[in-house]
């Protein structure tokens, strides 16, 4: 309910970067008070600031009494877990490389690169706290890591192999990410400000979402997914297809899935990074794909881009319009762009929405986009 | 009933320069004797994109490349799951060592060389294919959940799918027991029987179950020097070529029965 009434209320999270030691001219997402949390004593080893956000996150909603119902109901065996980071626990290496030894060059002895460096270790962390122990994977597409991860859950349950998946999105604040865009010189030195005529990159932010998804409906009204769709632009690795290609594939498969014609859409969730190329090749997919778009808008202005759980937080943000009546505004957005696709939502409004489409691309050229809506009353 | 057909592979590890290097020794035909892996410079890549590559996009490059090109499938008509347990972690080193400077300066190149799907966004430029692409880890299970990810995709989404995984050692300082080999390996797999089908393959996740190694001990030795090489185990009975299963290990208790039968 707090993302809602921020959403609601205009109040955005970014800040002046004060990550570390991070001394770029840029503003950030940071989740206050991670610095000081700790992971229970058995789970200790997968100690970094990724998993204490994964933690935090699975802390709220009372989503772990979810889980232990679902756990109930179908068994551990029968839950799958499909999670999406882009950097896992890199800023813990980070660290490490910071107290290298002197004479020798060697990383202090508590570094552990199995259950904090590499992309498994959240998807381990977690299965083992929640006892899930059905098929598990780490998804890691860069951007769309955590849109991806609803495919795979959906194709695995349609499979027979779990009747029930916990899906999410994990990405935490890293100098890998800060110092990496920013050599790209992709980072803005203002709050993004998506689809405006003076967007100039990104802001980075940290986040971590889950969604617990069940193959059988569980009662009328309940928000489905209703459609998936994945490409790849086979283009460039760090630009997106100036014409949007693989972008407007991937809206296409999602509708043509989901069985809703493009002007069944009543909301779109833009990937709208604020970066000059993607909002650009996203509006060209936008113009591709509807004769007249439905309301749409980018939420990074509010949270910054979380890049692995961009996809997540975006897709609950997308059920969220759908519960609460709400189409999302854009913040920061003051003048949109003329050149990119008019109609979009600046301030947040009351609207009953139906169906939502929501987009994530990726470096790599990795697009997903996934279609919510309501089941039959 | 999960069942799919396996179109044809491509291997890389040391001292198994190809798929037919590798049939020979899991036969018990031929000699295993490492030998260093030599560089691999995909053709289908433009220059510019080549001279980008690094070591570890080379190695899963290497063995995709085998097995799209065993096989008659338009590679712009495949989609692919990559799966790797350690990634890139060459990058990873240079990334953080540049950030232990004071300028922090950290390569473009690397960076964006740094995301877990860039052999699958090279593997894309070069095959023009436009169908999905997911890049996955699961650990010490990376192959079962590789492998789950492509079969349900053909059985889902009905478009081939090649499945390579990818392992390659860290430098040095993050040296680690699990990773000690470069291996790769890729599967061209189709829930339709085409003239290229060389097997049906059932897959059915199992629980508590005996785990068996590979018959050659040599290659045995080799194969829990990185999750990728898992691999093997089902290799294994493409290169017997006669009906069989294996078990691929999974968290916990888990594991995953690969059903194999060749077809006549």
């Amino acid at each position: 309910m707090a993302t809602v009434s921020a959403l609601r209320e205009q109040r955005g999270g970014l800040r002046k970067c004060d990550f570390d030691t991070a001394t770029l001219d840029t503003w950030i997402g940071r989740v206050e008070g991670i610095e000081d949390m700790r992971l229970p004593y058995e789970s200790r080893h997968f100690d970094c600031r990724n998993n204490r956000l994964a933690l935090l996150a699975l802390e709220q909603d009372d989503f772990i009494a979810a889980v232990n119902g679902c756990r109930r109901k179908y068994g551990a065996a029968h839950i799958g877990i499909f999670l999406g980071t882009s950097t896992s626990g890199i800023h813990t290496t980070e660290l490490a490389y910071r107290s290298r030894d002197q004479d020798s060059g060697r990383l202090p002895a508590w570094f552990d690169l199995q259950n904090t460096h590499l992309i498994y270790s959240v998807v381990d962390f977690v299965r083992e706290l929640l006892d899930i122990d059905g098929p598990s994977q780490a998804i890691s597409t860069a951007c769309s890591s955590s849109a991806k991860v609803f495919a795979s859950a959906f194709r695995h349950m349609q499979c027979g192999l779990c009747d029930a998946a916990l899906v999410g999105g994990i990405d935490s604040l890293c100098l890998t990410t800060l110092y990496g865009f920013n050599s790209l010189q992709l980072v803005s030195s203002r709050p993004c400000s998506p689809w405006d005529t003076e967007r100039d990159g990104i802001s980075i932010g940290e986040a971590a979402g889950f969604a617990l998804l069940e193959w059988e409906a569980s009662g009328s009204g309940t928000i489905n997914l209703l459609g998936y769709g994945e490409s790849s632009d086979a283009y460039q690795i760090a630009n997106p297809h100036p014409e949007g290609t693989g972008a407007a594939l991937s809206m296409q498969l999602a509708l043509a899935m989901s069985g809703l014609s493009a002007a069944e859409i009543d909301y779109i969730n833009l990937h709208g990074t604020a970066t000059p190329a993607n909002d650009a090749s996203e509006s060209v997919a936008l113009q591709r794909v509807f004769d007249a778009p439905p309301p749409f808008s980018s939420t990074k202005g509010w949270i910054g881009h979380t890049l692995g759980a961009a996809g997540i937080s975006e897709a609950i943000i997308a059920c969220q319009a759908i519960e609460h009546g709400f189409v999302p505004g854009t913040l920061n957005t003051g003048r949109p762009d003329e050149s990119l696709s008019a109609g979009i939502v600046l301030e947040t409004r009351d609207q009953k929405v139906g169906t939502v489409l929501t987009n994530s691309f990726g470096f790599g050229g990795s697009n997903c986009s996934l279609i919510f809506g309501r089941s039959p009353e | 009933m999960n069942c799919v057909y396996l179109q044809s592979v491509g291997v890389v590890a040391p001292g198994l320069s190809d798929w037919n290097a590798c049939r020979d020794v899991l036969c018990g035909r031929g000699e295993y004797t490492p030998a260093p892996i030599a560089r691999f410079s995909p053709a289908t890549l433009p220059a510019n994109e080549r001279r980008r590559l690094t070591p570890t996009i080379r190695l899963a490059l290497r063995a995709a490349s085998e097995a799209m090109q065993s096989g008659t499938s338009d590679p712009s008509t495949v989609a692919t799951v990559f799966a790797t347990c350690s990634g890139d972690l060459d990058i990873s080193d240079r990334i953080c060592s540049a950030l232990n400077l004071r300028e922090r300066p950290v390569s473009p190149t690397d960076f964006h060389n740094s995301v877990h799907n860039a052999p699958a966004g090279y593997w894309s430029i070069g095959s023009h294919s436009h169908r999905p692409s997911t890049s996955l880890s699961a650990g010490a299970a990376t192959v079962a959940a590789g492998l789950l990810e492509a079969v349900t995709q053909t059985l889902c989404d009905n478009h081939p799918v090649m499945l390579v995984v990818n392992d390659r050692p860290p430098p040095a300082i993050l040296a680690s027991d699990m990773i000690t080999i470069p291996f790769s390996a890729a599967l061209l797999i189709d829930r339709q029987h085409t003239a290229d089908s060389v097997a049906e393959l059932r897959v059915t996740p199992v629980r508590r179950t005996q785990f068996h190694g590979l018959r050659n001990a040599a290659l045995d030795t080799i194969r829990p020097g990185a999750p990728a090489a898992q691999i093997l185990l089902l290799l294994e009975l493409l290169a017997m070529g006669t009906e069989a299963e294996c078990v691929l290990p999974c968290p916990g208790n888990g594991g995953l029965l690969i059903e194999y039968s060749p077809c006549s």
